[in-house]
């Protein structure tokens, strides 16, 4: 049986290094419906970018996949060979990145590289233009026509990300990986390009997973959000239900470390450090940061449990979670 | 042009500017190559035919760099010379750097045993010294222009493929490779449409500089008497054949080296003008 959409099942991604192999990512389980948006959450080093990057097979030797598939359209991208994953990427699952400074080809115009993804068929060197210009007014770039003969640097950060999402859209991908694709942007350009990023999702039909760890993105953005940590996902959930009641210490926690106008609460940050990714052991990776851990939360591989509808999370006291400052939150949350 | 596109251009003069070099060396070719081809209507005098009346004549009107020791022109045929030394030296090029280029960008963009055997094919080439080797070449090959062209091509490819390896190693690993990676682009379309263009320029102006090598290497060949063979006006040949009157008629050995000397700081001029070019293009 096919199954619609992108299944991630058990992806495990590994990193030999000096001091032992780092599991960076360690049976990550998802589903992403299509023309569904959901987000993977977490600090610096949880493995979401690592995630999306294995999805699509383009880990940085020498981490790669050792145990998981990926299922997509019948297949198991885990599996596939170098040039079958060329035919996904791109138009099947597309990902855009980080950083916009870096992601064009610094040496080319926009016209060139934004003409490159049109179908061989597009047409006269005429209409290739028009559709050029077409792509980059979608994506909110007012002047297009006088960009065409601008080399990357001559843009803004929020323009080259904006290049980089037209160019991106342009192969009609099925999956859309945008891994952080705000993060280097000013604020106000990061509103302006996830409210293009959404309603050109909505628009296409296409799926979204964004990758973000700003938690304010994910509530305007997302109707389903993956929070990880040390490279698990730690709770799973609807957006209103995860901000409403979340049902993992660590989400709370990263729900309360968020500075909000309307809220008098002192922020509370996580006390701790993420753990060391070497050597992790089976027990609960966010135990020794806990406020409520006790002992039996490092015995054993705690699984991904449901404790709602739609709603898992990997936590054995799921039921205590979501004290007062955390029901706090909720109820400005909604 | 509007005045807010005026503004976000960086400013025109400054983008589209002639470096000196490039100007002076284009300048300095041009009238070489002009010279050559000009040669029959710009000298009356025939390169090959000998004159036992005019023997070793000092540069004068008649003879602008005098006479050898056959009578024969020495201005005709340094004219005459420049079109062998140049296109010796123009195909001698051609090979290495084309297979170079394309070697260095194979081996550098899919690594591993590619990479090595590339890499290993230098390394054995490096360890032998490029005069010496290619000595040993064309003594093994026996003289002749094309030989000169074989040897060298064996030789100097070494020097492209390394440079161009260089430039897509560093590039391969830029992010927005990995974004035309993730966009469904092909390993080849990659590397030929996106790496090699960006790791062209500075193999271009290495090639200049390449160029002087293989007109000096083409002269010494002949020099040695393992280049062209005589009585054709190639210059280290002439230089060979006055050294033996140097104290009696340093005119013959010497102008075709100030040949050499011109048509290597007009191709070096060449270079060095290429890379402030592109280097101001390529901020």
């Amino acid at each position: 049986m096919t199954e619609p959409g992108l299944v991630v099942d058990g992806l495990t991604v590994e990193i030999p290094t000096s001091r032992g192999v780092v599991r960076a990512v360690r049976g990550v389980t998802l589903r992403v419906a299509p023309g569904e948006a959901m987000a993977l959450v977490g600090e610096s080093g949880s493995g979401k970018s690592m995630t999306c990057r294995a999805i699509v097979r383009l880990l940085h030797p020498p981490a790669r996949i050792t145990a998981g598939a990926v299922r997509f359209q019948g297949r198991d991208l885990a599996a596939l060979s170098e040039p079958e994953i060329e035919r996904i990427r791109g138009t099947g699952i597309a990902m855009v990145f980080q950083d916009p400074m870096s992601a064009l080809n610094p040496v080319l115009t926009i016209e060139r590289q934004v003409a490159e993804v049109l179908p061989a068929a597009a047409g006269g060197p005429r209409e290739r233009r028009r559709q050029v210009v077409a792509l980059l007014r979608q994506v909110g770039i007012a002047d297009a026509e006088r960009r065409l003969r601008a080399y990357p640097h001559q843009l803004s950060g929020g323009q080259r990300q904006r290049v980089m999402l037209a160019i991106v859209l342009a192969r009609r991908p099925a999956v859309l990986l945008a891994d952080e694709p705000t993060t280097a942007l000013d604020v106000t350009i990061q509103a302006q390009i996830l409210t293009e990023l959404r309603r050109l999702q909505a628009h296409l039909g296409m799926a979204l997973v964004l990758v973000t760890h700003d938690l304010g993105v994910v509530r305007r953005t997302v109707q389903r959000v993956a929070v990880m940590y040390a490279g698990q996902v730690v709770e799973l959930a609807p957006t209103a239900a995860l901000f409403a009641r979340p049902r993992h210490p660590y989400t709370a926690g990263l729900i309360n470390s968020v500075p909000s106008v309307d809220r008098r609460a002192a922020l509370a940050p996580i006390p701790g450090t993420p753990p060391d990714p070497v050597g992790l052991g089976d027990g609960c990776a966010f135990a020794p940061r806990c406020p409520i851990a006790s002992a039996e939360c490092l015995r054993g591989e705690i699984p991904l449990r449901a404790v709602a509808d739609g709603h898992w999370s990997r936590c054995l006291k799921a039921h205590v979670v979501g004290g007062a400052r955390v029901a706090g939150t909720a109820a400005q949350g909604s | 042009m509007t005045t807010l596109a005026g503004e976000l251009a960086p400013p025109r003069a400054a983008r589209t500017r002639v470096p000196l070099g490039l100007a002076a060396g284009a300048a300095m070719l041009v009238a070489l190559l002009g010279g050559s081809a000009l040669a029959p209507v710009l000298t009356s005098y025939d390169p090959y035919a000998q004159n036992l009346n005019a023997m070793l004549l000092p540069p004068s009107a008649a003879h602008w760099f005098g006479t050898d020791n056959y009578g024969r022109d020495v201005f005709t045929r340094v004219l005459y010379g420049a079109a062998i030394d140049l296109r010796i030296a123009v195909l001698a090029v051609v090979f290495p750097f084309v297979f170079g280029v394309v070697a260095g960008a194979v081996a550098g963009y899919l690594g591993g045993w590619a990479d090595a055997a590339v890499m290993r094919a230098v390394d054995v080439i490096t360890a032998v010294p490029f005069m010496v080797l290619v000595i040993a070449i064309v003594a093994f090959l026996g003289p002749g222009e094309l030989n000169i062209l074989v040897a060298i091509g064996v030789v100097d490819w070494i020097v492209f493929a390394r440079l161009v390896r260089g430039e897509v190693l560093r590039d391969k690993n830029l992010e927005y490779v990995t974004a035309l990676r993730a966009l469904g682009f092909s390993r080849a379309r990659i590397v030929l449409r996106h790496l090699l263009p960006n790791a062209l320029p500075p193999a271009a102006v290495f090639l200049a500089s390449d160029i002087v090598l293989v007109i000096l290497t083409t002269s010494t060949l002949g020099f040695l008497g393992l280049g062209v063979r005589p009585p054709a006006p190639e210059w280290g040949l002439m230089i060979s054949e006055g050294r033996t009157f140097i104290y009696t008629g340093w005119w013959a050995a010497a102008m075709p080296g100030f040949a050499c000397m011109y048509a290597g700081i007009a191709f070096i001029l060449l270079g060095d003008g290429l890379a402030d070019l592109l280097r101001v293009r390529g901020q």
